[in-house]
């Protein structure tokens, strides 16, 4: 999960800027629903973690733009060129962050703390709606590891189970909820307590995502609730007690008839079709494009959030002294 | 199964007076101290699969006797456990039943005063919550705990617990900590009332930090916070500042200092006594550095970096991951991800440092004044300098004047030795030692511009004779201007009075004038004799060493273009002829040293009787390489062979080395030299640094010696001329060794392969090659050697079946060749790894062109000797490229190149068969094996099948048919050689082993990014309508969801016995993966030998994330280990 010295620009990454897409992560969305057809049917919406904000552009193009040259027109739109968005007026699409986001067409962005209790009155506000009926709850949120692999997959199972607790506050029974999980030491207990709320639970590997990564994806399928499941954000399940109560179930291991010890391992599926790109291949580009003209580099559309140490580079750079304060 | 030895990250450590506890994954070692060096007690595995993040200890009397509990957390576990318990060897603990489970990940924890007997802790989250618990063994688990509201519940990746020693009540918490979005939060919680309060406020919120905090500290008299963070800062909080609002919280937005200096994360902070009252601070970093920071007192806000001390452990990989600070605070200990544990000395204001001394000289108070009328001080300077040993010198002035100098305690004692005018006009000067009555004496010579040179001899005190500077101190040795004086540094310990010198000139035709001088003790040396060594083409003569053994002398000289030169000196022959050159030795760049290390007579008997001279020597090249030079005296037949070759990274300039023993059985080489304007001592054995100083390069005139007695041998003299000044710095404790435990790869290990031998070589994210053995009793690592030549992190690792070679490949194409010459006994310093061939790169490199998989298979000519290897390598562009490498030229030639599809390809493997068929089987992301015949395209090379040599072990050979390749372009690998392509996993094939019981019958196992390990029976038989032609078939047999995530590193064990029929033995075969399990299963074959059932019969956590490969050390007896490679490494017991 270490850093690797692999150049980061591959054909996702080129694909991602041709296209308009503010990360690669985009196509892992795209290549989700191609398995699992997450988006038919699908009205309501809440993206978790959002910012950039691919996955809501995934969201926005595929469930509010029709039209004959959609790619090309929601692109230019988001430049701010086109304004006209022809949307389906039912869809809602709610994406949080804590950073802010730039916005998106037909996507109400919210900067709000997906663990904080007054979140999920502002998200039913905001979907115009005063019970779950959310149809699907996506997050592809991750922390910046660290490389003591236990605590960032602890880190990243908090963001996951704080995503699932929203979830399921806003879920409509049999609704989706698709999240990003790191498949560690411990990933078999996490299925596990996902199991126990979704009637199908899948763990799946889009081929826009690195084989060399440790995440992967679990498509949980048909929200159907423990009986007497009481969801709430202030008193969120495992994630640490919040009541004296609490500590009795978080000391043990969760457990089901298939998985007495807690642990059950989700079935794999790899998504995304062999002839598509693979993320991890190197691919000799030629100079020119199919029409004869010089390929040239394309500048991000979204460039990457400022990194927490864009300070010090910078009195680094005031110092001199070739970057060495000492 | 069971876990044998572990290497791994360092987690966490702690002093206990001066002993010490150290957290290594499950592990705890406990460490004593004596005679300054630490040693290890004993280590206990702790927790079942957590790694000891922290611990905590508390003293207590029982029964009149002082103990010691400890508290170790890791995860959401903790162990309190006495310390007479663990270091009672009695002592056996069942971590199953005795580990604590907590209700949420433990950040902090402490012991609570307690009225009675029964531990009571407090427990800090990652959710910012508090929670008591009562070690009450006798009430159920959940009871036990006392849960506490939280005043802000986030995620938290740091805080601390202080019990706060000023506050009338007892137990009350002080609750420092620091949230993934980069707040600093403070709040106080009284645990001492039985009613937990329904609700709790903060005491303040320090915000300013741009990035997650990783650590928090309060200063010992609460009046300071520090934190550090992912920004690359240390702030220093005012605990009390701010104003409160509303609800009683003070926010902050200044810190009161600032602390720029850390070059990545910084992972944590301690608080040091204050200096002179000022508040002192240490931290440790993702950097690799501990730095001690201290507040400015000019009110800027700034901390100012005062001491940095770099590169702990190993120059190589990230991350000092824990630290601890020697109760006298003089001390400090740090842990890294590369599983080395160091000790440092921590001079402040009151101590300097031990280890590196520096005085300026002012030499105008030393020379006569101008009144004397010789020279004029004011325009001397000195020229040249001569180290006698660590505590004494020598420096020519411009003036002509000769200084010496002694050090001692009380400060530096200079002598006026005398003035000679041609000392004026210098040319070259050089040094030499001998030993006399137990002491080593020196001789220095000088040679003026005419070719006349003076001997001086001197004991550590001064001249041994009284100067009385006349003319008649010259002899003439050259006709024109010297240009170097080279002392050889080989004693004869028959004649220790006898020493040679080289004096060279600036004319390059000129003969190297040799000089044997007779040394005497009393002070009147003189040159016994002298030869005239013709020096070969463009050999500018820049070290020599001369050997007497048998009668013979031997001279080797070097030169300042990479090349050595051997002359065979007898006494009749006052010209001497080179009778051997070799070229580039050390490039094109300086010889600047060279050492016997041993002699052996390989023959005494018998009319061809040799010699072998085993020889270290260094280079401008950066090199530190070890040769044997094969003399075979009848035939006067010279050979010299390179046996290993260490690049120190840590200096790109190597000047010298020198071998010291530190005892009887431990040997350090140590090597200097320069990089960039820092002088550098390097410690070869150990592979750190030992000191460095800025010194503005090394294009000057300096000279450095060791200390030469047994009592200054741990020493060394730099002397320099910066400014016009002398500068003297001395050097001690230059065999320290700091490390407490021995550092391994400080990333990931990638790649993980056992030779014949046993060396076990590893490669790593690191871009690092390790090459260990395994201690016969721990099974613990020893470590080698190791190469950091990769630029990019290892993919691959592939022995030569007969273990003489290693092949490893990274990114940018980069494939290299390794020769290792091991001896029997495997030992470090005794392995040598030379880098003999780089691969060829296209050209038009692809920035990301990853070599991702490696196979390898002995070629022999059709002589029978041994000619070299077919190398086989797949790449993430999905391109094969296969090669022939000749170990005779040491070149690699490329003899076939194609594509598999797009897709990346990670595996490779050749199979032959039985009737002479060279089949390659490759597999990648698309989760497709494919067999590929590649017979036809090989024989088009020249290349055919060869016999099965069975000596011990089954080795396939190929031949090559005649002793060149046939056609000079490379043959294409296509489509058309495909015998099949069979989709086995949905996506990555994480690993490919073939196990063939009968060669046309092959047992294939794999395993995959999608969780599943299949076994396959794969037949090959020749096709009746094609001969020549092999046509293949496969079963396989999948098992889906064999780990909980990817499945990568599976190897076979075998059959039980040597019986081949599988259907009564079956296999068995190991796996493991990202899980971090490694499971033994079982295939049992049914009567038509097709695949029955495959299960597991035994399983086991290995506290290595990121699991990339497994190996087998069979030791025979039943008694085999497994090697686990991945974040760390563990070796398993079978």
């Amino acid at each position: 999960m270490g850093k690797s010295s692999k150049d980061k620009r591959d054909s996702y990454y080129r694909l991602a800027k041709e296209q308009g897409y503010r990360a690669r992560s985009a196509y892992k969305l795209l290549q989700l629903d191609a398995q699992f057809n997450l988006f038919k049917d699908v009205t309501r919406v809440v993206d978790l973690c959002a910012a950039p904000g691919s996955w809501s552009q995934v969201l926005s193009r595929s469930l509010i733009t029709k039209g004959k040259d959609r790619d090309h027109n929601v692109a230019a739109s988001e430049t701010g060129e086109v304004q006209q968005v022809q949307s389906a007026p039912k869809v809602k699409i709610v994406a949080l962050d804590l950073q802010p986001m730039t916005p998106l067409p037909g996507v109400i962005t919210l900067q709000a703390d997906i663990t904080h209790p007054s979140t999920l009155p502002l998200v039913l506000k905001h979907l115009e709606s005063d019970s779950a009926n959310v149809d699907l709850v996506v997050s592809d949120g991750a922390p910046d590891v660290t490389g003591l692999h236990d605590l960032d997959e602890y880190i990243q199972a908090q963001l996951l189970l704080a995503a699932l607790n929203l979830a399921t506050c806003v879920l409509r029974p049999g609704g989706n909820f698709v999240a990003k999980i790191f498949r560690g030491r411990d990933v078999a207990e996490l299925y596990c307590k996902l199991r126990i709320f979704f009637e199908r639970v899948t763990v799946a590997k889009p081929r826009s995502s690195r084989g060399s990564s440790i995440e992967a994806f679990v498509v949980c399928e048909n929200y159907t609730p423990p009986k007497g499941f009481q969801p709430s954000l202030e008193n969120p399940i495992w994630t640490g007690p919040t009541r004296q109560e609490d500590i009795a179930g978080q000391v043990a291991e969760v457990s089901l008839d298939d998985a007495p010890n807690g642990r059950w391992v989700a079935p794999f599926v790899a998504c995304g079709d062999l002839s598509e790109w693979d993320s991890d291949a190197t691919y000799q580009l030629p100079d020119t494009d199919e029409n004869g003209v010089k390929r040239v580099s394309i500048d991000p559309i979204q460039p990457p959030t400022a990194p927490p140490y864009k300070t010090a580079i910078e009195m680094r750079r005031k110092l001199g002294n070739g970057g060495k304060i000492d | 199964m069971k876990s044998r030895s572990y290497v791994g990250p360092v987690t966490s450590l702690a002093f206990l007076g001066d002993d010490l506890l150290v957290g290594c994954g499950s592990e705890l070692k406990f460490f004593t101290l004596s005679d300054s060096r630490y040693s290890l007690q004993w280590r206990k595995r702790v927790f079942k699969r957590e790694r000891i993040q922290g611990m905590q200890q508390s003293t207590h009397t029982e029964s009149g006797e002082l103990d010691t509990s400890l508290l170790l957390w890791g995860g959401k576990r903790f162990q309190i456990i006495r310390l007479s318990d663990l270091k009672n060897p009695n002592f056996s603990m069942s971590i199953e039943e005795e580990e604590i489970s907590a209700p949420d990940w433990i950040l902090h924890s402490v012991f609570l005063e307690s009225d009675d007997k029964i531990p009571t802790i407090a427990i800090m989250t990652a959710h910012n919550t508090v929670l008591t618990y009562r070690h009450d063994l006798g009430i159920e688990l959940a009871s036990r705990y006392k849960w506490y509201p939280s005043p802000e519940r986030c995620l938290l990746y740091s805080a601390t617990l202080i019990i706060d020693s000023t506050s009338p009540v007892r137990n009350n918490l002080i609750v420092m900590a620091g949230t993934v979005f980069g707040e600093v939060l403070l709040w106080k919680l009284d645990t001492s009332q039985d009613k937990a309060p329904t609700k709790l406020g903060l005491s303040a919120r320090y915000l300013s930090h741009e990035g997650s905090v990783f650590g928090v500290a309060i200063s010992p008299d609460f009046s300071y916070a520090a934190s550090c963070s992912d920004d690359r800062t240390i702030r220093l909080w005012d605990i009390r500042a701010g104003t409160t609002n509303s609800e009683g919280c003070r926010e902050v937005r200044e810190p009161l200092a600032i602390g720029w200096g850390h070059q990545a994360r910084i992972w944590g902070i301690r608080f040091l006594r204050e200096d002179q009252g000022k508040v002192r601070i240490i931290s440790f970093s993702e950097d690799l550095t501990a730095k001690v920071w201290s507040l400015k007192s000019d009110g800027s806000k700034s901390l100012l970096c005062t001491q940095t001390f770099k590169n702990l452990h190993s120059a190589s990989g990230k991350n000092i991951w824990s630290l601890a600070v020697h109760p006298s605070e003089w001390r400090f200990v740090t842990g890294g991800a590369d599983g080395g544990v160091a000790s440092w000395n921590m001079p402040d204001g009151s101590h300097e440092d031990p280890a590196i001394k520096e005085t300026i000289a002012n030499l105008l108070d030393v020379l006569p004044s101008p009144a004397s009328g010789m020279g004029k001080p004011t325009k001397d300077e000195p020229r040249k300098y001569v180290a006698l040993g660590s505590r004494s010198f020598v420096i020519t002035m411009s003036s002509g004047w000769l200084l010496h100098c002694s050090l001692s305690q009380s400060g530096l004692e200079w002598q006026k030795v005398g003035f000679w005018p041609q000392i004026k006009n210098l040319s070259a000067m050089g040094a030499g030692k001998f030993m006399a009555n137990g002491a080593y004496n020196y001789i220095t010579a000088m040679g003026d511009n005419t070719g006349k040179v003076m001997l001086q001899t001197w004991c550590q005190g001064g001249l041994l004779t009284t100067a009385d500077s006349s003319e008649e101190d010259w002899t003439q040795v050259c006709d024109s201007r010297p240009s170097d004086i080279l002392f050889s540094h080989y004693q004869d310990t028959e004649d220790p009075c006898s020493i040679f010198a080289a004096v060279t000139t600036f004319k390059p035709d000129d003969p190297i004038r040799l000089l044997r001088i007779k040394a005497d003790t009393t002070g009147n040396s003189t040159i016994q004799q002298s030869w005239s060594l013709i020096p070969p083409d463009t050999f500018p003569c820049t070290t020599i060493l001369v050997c007497v053994f048998e009668g013979r002398i031997l001279c080797l000289a070097g030169s300042r273009h990479g090349a050595l030169a051997v002359y065979s000196i007898t006494a009749d022959n006052s010209i001497v002829n080179p009778s051997k050159t070799w070229r580039h030795v050390h490039d094109d760049e300086s010889v600047t040293s060279l050492a016997l290390k041993a002699t052996t007579s390989l023959s005494d008997t018998g009319n061809d009787p040799s010699i072998e001279l085993l020889l270290a020597s260094t280079g401008r090249s950066g090199a530190y390489k070890s040769h044997k030079l094969v003399i075979n005296a009848t035939a006067q037949n010279y050979e010299l062979i390179e046996t290993n070759a260490v690049y120190p990274a840590a200096i790109p300039r190597v000047e010298n080395h020198r071998i010291i023993s530190l005892n009887q059985d431990e040997d350090y080489e140590i090597v200097y030299g320069f990089r960039g304007r820092d002088f550098v001592i390097w410690n070869q054995t150990l592979g750190l640094e030992v000191a460095s100083y800025d010194c503005e390069g090394g294009n000057r005139s300096w000279d450095f010696s060791f200390g030469t007695d047994d009592d200054t041998r741990d020493e060394g003299l730099f002397l320099f001329t910066r400014s016009k000044k002398c500068y003297i710095v001395e050097f001690k404790q230059i065999l320290r060794n700091p490390l407490l435990q021995t550092p391994f790869h400080g990333r990931e290990v990638k790649s993980l392969a056992v030779s014949s031998q046993g060396i076990i070589a590893t490669g790593a994210e690191d871009t690092i090659i390790r090459l260990s053995s395994l201690n016969p009793e721990t099974d613990g690592l020893i470590p080698l050697t190791f190469r950091k030549t990769h630029t990019t992190g290892i993919q691959d690792l592939v022995w030569s079946p007969c273990g003489g070679w290693l092949f490893s490949s990274g990114s940018v194409e980069e494939v290299y060749c390794w020769k290792v010459n091991a001896g029997i006994k495997l030992q470090p310093g005794t392995v040598g790894m030379l880098q003999e061939a780089v691969y060829d790169v296209s050209t038009d490199t692809l920035p990301d062109l990853r070599v991702c998989g490696l196979d390898v298979a002995t070629v022999h000519a059709d002589s029978g000797d041994h000619y070299g290897f077919l190398v086989g390598m797949v790449r993430s562009d999905s391109s094969i490229k296969l090669a022939l490498y000749d170990i005779a030229d040491k070149k690699f030639t490329t003899i076939a190149e194609g594509f598999y599809k797009t897709s990346c390809l990670l595996q490779i493997r050749f199979h032959l068969t039985s009737y002479g068929s060279i089949l390659m089987l490759t597999a990648g992301t698309d989760g497709h094996v494919t067999t590929w015949d590649i017979t036809e395209m090989m024989g088009t090379q020249g290349i055919t099948a060869g016999p099965t040599i069975s000596s011990g072990s089954t080795v396939s050979i190929l031949s090559l048919t005649s002793s060149q390749l046939l056609t000079p372009s490379p043959a294409k690998l296509s489509r058309e050689q495909w015998i099949f392509s069979q989709p086995i996993h949905q996506n990555s094939i994480k690993v490919l082993e073939i196990f063939d019981p009968e060669e046309d019958e092959v047992l294939m196992l794999t395993g995959g990014d999608d969780t599943a390990i299949s076994v396959s029976r794969v037949i090959f038989q020749q096709n009746a309508n094609q001969p020549g032609r092999t046509i293949g078939g496969m079963t396989t047999k999948l098992v889906e969801r064999a780990h909980a995530s990817a499945v990568t590193a599976i190897t076979a064990l075998g059959t039980k016995t040597s019986d081949s029929n599988l259907q009564k033995q079956g296999l068995e075969f190991l796996s493991s993966g990202v899980d971090q399990q490694v499971k033994r299963w079982s295939i049992e074959f049914s009567e038509d030998l097709s695949i029955g059932s495959v299960e597991v019969i035994d399983d086991l956590y290995v506290n290595v994330p990121d699991v990339s490969s497994l190996a087998l050390i069979d030791r025979g007896n039943g008694n085999s280990r497994i090697v686990v490679g991945g974040v760390g490494v563990e070796v398993l017991e079978l």
